[in-house]
């Protein structure tokens, strides 16, 4: 039975990281030439290229792909979480049209919308600003984390608050005793979804930030395109570590949820 | 003093009126029971008190001062709901702590009150457990727990055995009669069985259709309720009816003194159990034929006509068949008048 469950384990480990490797391997090389299987000489040159300079362009987009990704998981948190609560646990009029409404954006081609978009925020002011990619990257995160915070939440029982003031909470100590610590394993999975959609975003932020917005996501792509595959390498393996933190956070919010019966 | 006091308390729901000017006092260290029918404002009323839901009209006095203006979480009552509602990531210890952080106690303090109540609810070496780890009736333990250790003016329980089963609702039954004379916290206890409020309480209060009908010992309701309605809610169906005229009570074959009873129309109930079927004719006697014959284990319940009437009638052991004729003697002393 153990010895199963160490295969098991194995051969999932096997195949989510070996085609990490080619990556690792174009990373560290320096100079790589078909057919060999393996490259003729090792170096640090893409690294460096990275990490060498304090404002390299790449150091830059990786800063700025974060805070957008982490302003975007906030606002759509923080408008995501109310709705949530609202579609899973009340009945009102039109309440199956709004839940349409809400999925629109995930349906029609992000292409459409973005470039929809854009004329908008041509109008506005907003086309090239940081807020305007935000507000572009939260119409795929927002659905998302509705519909992640509905579900918690039609699995939520409000009678916890009921009980909580009974025993002297106060409206503030509910929400953070007790509303927040209940619906924590929806926040973490609606927080990792926004994160990475944020994050692996290209196109919206292409058309809405114009050029002025630098993600690594942009970056990456004229890396592909400038044939610099030991810099690209080691930029693609920079680019799946928060995957590989939302694998594991993920997991862990599962074990929590597990607590609360839904396993 | 008394602990709670309602003063012609009205709650709606929308348009709909759910409880109708109710009035209650609770002395202290009572149990009370409010007992009635599912819908009929039961869970309301606690709520109410509990200050979760306003009231339309009327006044709510907890220790002789009124709690109108007061919020839940400032009420010195605690509401223990019919599902234990812990919450599942904290464990036992942090749970039953959970309201006394809430109002600041001292560390020292908390951990004090909580080895008392654990042992006075039989919680003593479950502090660590998670919620998940325990059963049922457990689960149940440590939510009366974690009211309790609050010492609250008045605890209010909310049909909190009715998801349990039938042997671990008995426990608990005892359990919370014996904390009860332990700890001398009142208690008002919510609950549609009957046998379950009148095995916990002092005093029992009957709610139909929103309003308090009748308040009194067990004996009382069981053998004299106040009106129709009651009597129907304790499982009185026979009605004879009849006048009352120089304090004696007669319909066509029944007779009973009627001490100070005004002259007039009335009806006298008597309890399927205290019909008894005798072999001859007397006083007080009618015959009547069998109609059906249910038997449903400890009793046997008959239907019988007798004079245009219907009779339900519990009896022991009887060898009675459909058809049968038997005569019907219903004893004066059994006989209870309502108006």
């Amino acid at each position: 039975m153990n010895n199963k469950r160490h295969i098991l384990f194995l051969s999932v480990l096997v195949s989510v990281t070996l085609p990490f490797l080619p990556l690792l391997l174009w990373s560290f090389s320096e100079r790589w030439f078909y057919p060999a299987l393996l490259p003729q000489s090792f170096g640090l040159r893409g690294w460096s290229y990275i990490f060498g300079t304090v404002n390299s362009q790449i150091l830059q987009a990786l800063i700025s792909s974060f805070f957008l990704a982490a302003t975007s998981t906030l606002i759509s948190l923080a408008v995501g979480v109310p709705a949530g609560r609202a579609l899973g646990l009340y009945e009102f009029p039109g309440k199956r049209f709004v839940l349409l409404t809400f999925i629109l954006p995930v349906i029609v081609p992000p292409l459409a919308v973005a470039m929809g978009l854009h004329l908008w925020f041509i109008r506005l002011g907003l086309a090239e600003t940081f807020w305007g990619v935000v507000l572009v990257h939260l119409t795929f995160c927002l659905p998302y984390t509705i519909f992640v915070m509905r579900g918690t939440f039609s699995d939520y029982s409000p009678e916890f608050e009921d009980q909580a003031r009974t025993l002297g909470a106060s409206r503030l100590q509910v929400l953070s005793r007790v509303t927040i610590p209940m619906i924590m394993p929806g926040i973490v999975v609606a927080a990792l979804f926004s994160f990475l959609l944020s994050w692996s975003q290209y196109l919206s932020t292409l058309i809405i930030g114009g050029g002025r917005m630098l993600t690594l996501p942009i970056m990456l792509f004229s890396l592909m395109g400038s044939g610099d595959r030991p810099v690209a390498a080691a930029v693609s393996l920079i680019f799946v570590i928060p995957a590989f933190i939302a694998l594991l956070a993920s997991a862990h919010s599962l074990g929590r949820a597990g607590l609360q019966g839904v396993r | 003093m008394d602990r709670l006091r309602l003063q012609q308390l009205t709650i709606s729901y929308g348009e709909q009126e759910v409880i109708r000017q109710l009035s209650l006092s609770i002395a202290d260290g009572e149990m009370v029971s409010l007992l009635g029918p599912s819908g009929s404002g039961k869970s309301t009323l606690l709520k109410t008190i509990a200050g979760l839901l306003p009231q339309q009209d009327g006044r709510v006095f907890i220790n002789g001062e009124s709690v109108d203006h007061l919020p839940a979480e400032k009420r010195d009552t605690v509401l223990i709901f019919q599902k234990p509602l812990l919450f599942p990531y904290l464990n036992v210890r942090r749970n039953i702590a959970f309201g006394l952080k809430m109002s600041g106690y001292s560390q020292a303090a908390v951990r004090d009150r909580i080895r008392k109540i654990l042992e006075i609810t039989g919680l003593e070496g479950f502090e660590d457990r998670r919620i998940h780890q325990l059963s049922g009736g457990q689960q149940q333990r440590v939510a009366l727990a974690r009211g309790l250790v609050l010492e609250p003016s008045i605890l209010l329980l909310d049909e909190p055995l009715s998801s349990l089963d039938t042997e671990l609702r008995q426990q608990m039954r005892e359990l919370i009669r014996d904390i009860q004379k332990k700890t001398g916290t009142t208690m008002l206890f919510v609950t549609h069985d009957q046998s379950e409020a009148f095995a916990i309480s002092d005093r029992v209060c009957v709610l139909l259709d929103g309003t308090l009908r009748q308040t009194g010992t067990p004996q009382e309701l069981f053998y004299k309720p106040a009106d129709p309605d009651v009597a129907r809610f304790f499982g009185i169906s026979n009605m004879i009816a009849g006048r009352v005229s120089g304090s004696r009570f007669r319909s066509r074959f029944v007779c009973c003194p009627a001490p100070q009873c005004p002259d007039g129309s009335a009806a006298a109930v008597i309890r399927p159990e205290d019909i008894e079927i005798v072999k001859n004719m007397a006083d007080n006697c009618v015959e009547g034929s069998v109609l059906s014959v249910q038997f449903e284990g400890t009793a046997t319940r008959l239907m019988v006509s007798a004079g245009d009437e219907l009779y339900k009638i519990l009896c022991f052991r009887t060898s009675h068949v459909a058809g049968d004729r038997i005569i019907l003697r219903f004893p004066e002393n059994r006989l209870h008048l309502i108006r």
